[in-house]
């Protein structure tokens, strides 16, 4: 059999020798530096997203309730869910004399609150 | 003119020697031989370039310790077949793992290579080789493609010369029976 059935690409043996020396160049680059070179892009993202993370939680933290102050009182729980348009005077006033209707009159209570020039939003601020 | 063995290895031993330029004469002068040999157990390009270069990187890692007990090309030749014989292994072992059934890499991705233009009774032949064991091939291919002497042979195969010819007997026979059988 004399013909030689194998190819292969044109000026293959030309490029050959630099092909190995671009080898024998790349495996003496010390160990820990051609680990260094694999390893940086990877350990940057990481530390990227640490910092993403530690950013998040400190958001978290800030927007977090504060648990330890005092519980809200039912009328301060009360106006805090109605939106303002929804308190009518008339409504605190009725809320008011609820409460102290042992004490004072209605018709007191609103010319004490006249008299004293007491606003919706002071009523509001007390409770 | 092409510089001796001997001459080429005293200078790359010399101390202020440029080696990488000594030893790119060195490819220059056995890459064909080598690659051919390589080729011929190989078959594929690809992997005959893989296992080029990993040959050659040996070699460049070895020749400040090489000492001329054999002839420089013999040694290369050893290292070459080593590789070769370390890189079928390895890709026949995963071509196992990944293809349930099927035994050889070569084989199999053989008759898909784009560098192979033989005739139908090459491809049979080189099929055919590929029933070999390993190193049957190799014996075979050195003694019929690179006409190496037996004694050659024993150094690189480390198999005696008695041995070597009744291998390659053996192959010649099964292969005339497997070419005819096609």
């Amino acid at each position: 059999m004399e013909s030689n059935p194998f190819r292969l690409p044109p000026d293959y043996f030309d490029t050959f020798s630099d092909k190995v020396n671009s080898g024998i160049e790349a495996e003496s680059v010390p160990l820990h530096k051609r680990i260094r070179r694999i390893a940086k892009p990877i350990i940057i993202l990481a530390a990227a997203m640490l910092v993403l993370l530690f950013i998040i939680q400190q958001t978290v933290n800030v927007l977090k309730i504060d648990t330890n102050n005092k519980p809200l009182s039912e009328e301060q729980t009360l106006i805090l869910n109605l939106e303002l348009w929804d308190i009518s005077e008339e409504m605190l006033i009725e809320e008011l004399y609820a409460e102290n209707q042992d004490k004072v009159g209605r018709e007191d209570l609103i010319e004490y609150l006249v008299d004293e020039n007491i606003e919706l939003s002071d009523i509001i601020k007390h409770l | 003119m092409q510089q001796s063995d001997s001459q080429l290895l005293e200078q790359f031993l010399k101390p202020d020697a440029d080696q990488h330029k000594i030893f790119k004469l060195i490819v220059l002068k056995y890459q064909e031989k080598v690659y051919w040999h390589l080729r011929r157990m190989l078959l594929i390009h690809a992997d005959t370039d893989d296992v080029m270069q990993d040959t050659f990187i040996k070699v460049w890692k070895a020749l400040p310790d090489f000492r001329m007990e054999s002839s420089l090309y013999t040694w290369i030749y050893r290292i070459a077949t080593n590789e070769a014989l370390s890189f079928i292994k390895r890709k026949n072992r995963m071509h196992i793992l990944s293809n349930e059934g099927s035994m050889d890499y070569i084989s199999e991705s053989f008759s898909s290579d784009v560098y192979f233009d033989g005739d139908d009774f090459q491809t049979k032949f080189q099929l055919a080789l590929l029933q070999l064991p390993d190193k049957q091939k190799l014996v075979f291919n050195m003694k019929y493609f690179d006409e190496m002497k037996y004694e050659d042979m024993s150094v690189i195969l480390d198999t005696s010369v008695g041995a070597l010819k009744a291998s390659y007997h053996h192959a010649v026979k099964k292969i005339e029976a497997i070419v005819r059988e096609n």
